[in-house]
């Protein structure tokens, strides 16, 4: 009877100890896979999307250098054609070429415009801060909306990642100029902690739901955005706010 | 209090608070999914089960149990129903029902820990099946960073760890019933164990539920 007892007491323990023990295997196996799996697949998506970006990028370059060298070129050709020409017009006809003159000098403004926000210029010789408070400048000028950078900390960044952030921060306005009423615009450079930094970036329109924005919008402005956190490994909050709305990216510490 | 009253206390408790916890976030308006509901409601009737078992042992039977067994599975099914076609779920539901009947129609005046063991192997067998169906969605979308952010994984490790555990004890009853009974209390503990870590893994993924 004891010897039963023994066995029972041994194989009760045996294979409940099993159970536990096979459950557990299973699960972290499971857990330990799928967790593999998943940072491959980011990855991957990581690169996919930092290549498209890179595309995007020197596909700007591309425009922006033919829209300078070429037509900006064959304006100015224009310009100074009618400038020879008018000497020999009469003064009626003088003042429309002038006219045409001035369209024309607003024309080439304008595609200069176009050709910085294609390409900014500065960044590499000044940096972030300086290129983002000029093209923000030049945004609060050319739309009348006010636009404020508040620098408190920026950690040292690649030369790519200072581009993602500056277009980032023009994708977001460019968003808000089309489909938010908002005046006035704050961007917010922050610390966390001694491995992450954030942007905070604020305004005072209509509100919106950042999640559903991602899941229902159909343009690409929002998705570029989110694209753009995603390939700086940020992570995006939206913060409670009265009036307008408030989006934190925090973004970790890297070089 | 004995520890048999304990235990049993801390088992019913534990299978009924994940309901609890998901009716309370529905007073705060926040969306939680039927199956979620339903999985919990099916603890929380074991529970009850188990409580009035306890209260008036003298009206239970194995028609009883073959009953909640049937209730359970489908619930364990419906749970399962958005990674499996339709189906299957259907062909699990009606196996389930022709092995309790065939159960069902056998039963002697005694309760049949034995036959238990049986329904319990066979719900872990269609529990098996759905986790592969599910685990099929999970490894193809990989919905979440990881799977301890998914509420269902917290519910399926409970799940296996009960149906293991309570087979695992109801085969092994006939065995144990040839020792004087203060030993089956020593064997017994492990059930409300795995019950209660199946009520408190329930109660976390419905109360992750919320986030995901």
């Amino acid at each position: 009877m004891d010897q039963t007892r023994h066995i029972l007491n041994m194989y009760y323990w045996i294979g409940f100890s099993m159970i536990l023990l096979m459950v557990f295997l299973i699960f972290y196996i499971s857990h330990f896979y799928y967790k593999t799996l998943f940072s491959k697949q980011k990855n991957l998506q990581h690169q996919m999307m930092d290549e498209v970006l890179k595309s995007r990028e020197s596909e700007q370059v591309r425009i922006a250098r033919d829209l300078h060298d070429g037509v900006l070129g064959d304006l100015a050709a224009i310009r100074f054609s009618l400038n020879l020409f008018k000497s020999q017009l009469s003064t009626a006809q003088q003042n429309f070429i002038i006219q045409t003159e001035e369209q024309l000098q607003k024309i080439t403004q304008e595609i200069r415009g176009l050709c910085h926000d294609l390409v900014p210029p500065i960044l590499e010789t000044v940096g972030l801060v300086k290129t983002l408070q000029t093209v923000l400048d030049e945004k609060a000028q050319r739309t009348g909306k006010k636009i404020e950078l508040q620098v408190d900390y920026v950690p040292q960044l690649s030369a790519i990642d200072e581009l993602h952030i500056l277009r980032l921060v023009q994708e977001w306005l460019a968003n808000h100029f089309q489909h938010n009423r908002s005046n006035t615009f704050q961007v917010h450079f922050a610390p966390v902690d001694n491995a992450h930094w954030k942007i905070v970036l604020t305004d005072n329109g209509e509100k919106f739901n950042w999640q559903q924005l991602m899941q229902q919008s159909q343009g690409l402005g929002w998705k570029n955005l989110q694209a753009r956190v995603m390939i700086l490994q940020g992570v995006v909050e939206q913060n409670e706010v009265e009036l307008g709305n408030e989006i934190e990216i925090t973004i970790p510490v890297r070089l | 209090m004995d520890l048999y009253t304990l235990l049993n206390g801390i088992m019913i408790g534990c299978e009924m608070i994940p309901l609890i916890i998901l009716l309370s976030l529905i007073a705060r308006n926040k969306t939680v999914a039927p199956r979620w509901i339903f999985l919990t409601a099916t603890a929380f009737i074991g529970g009850c089960y188990e409580l009035t078992a306890d209260l008036f042992p003298e009206g239970f039977d194995d028609y009883w149990y073959y009953a909640f067994t049937v209730f359970e599975t489908a619930g364990i099914i419906y749970f399962f129903s958005p990674y499996s076609p339709r189906w299957t779920s259907i062909a699990l539901l009606s196996i389930t029902l022709i092995f309790t009947l065939l159960l069902f129609s056998n039963i002697s005046k005694e309760m049949n820990m034995y036959r238990f063991g049986w329904v319990c192997l066979m719900q872990l067998a269609i529990t098996l099946i759905c986790i592969f169906q599910w685990g099929r969605d999970r490894f193809q979308n990989l919905l979440y960073p990881s799977l301890f952010d998914d509420p269902d994984f917290y519910a399926i490790i409970g799940l296996v760890i009960y149906l293991a555990v309570c087979s695992f004890y109801y085969l092994l009853y006939p065995y144990m019933i040839q020792f004087p009974n203060d030993n089956l209390l020593f064997y017994w503990i492990i059930l409300p164990g795995a019950i209660s870590a199946y009520g408190m893994l329930l109660g976390i993924g419905a109360w992750k539920q919320q986030k995901a």
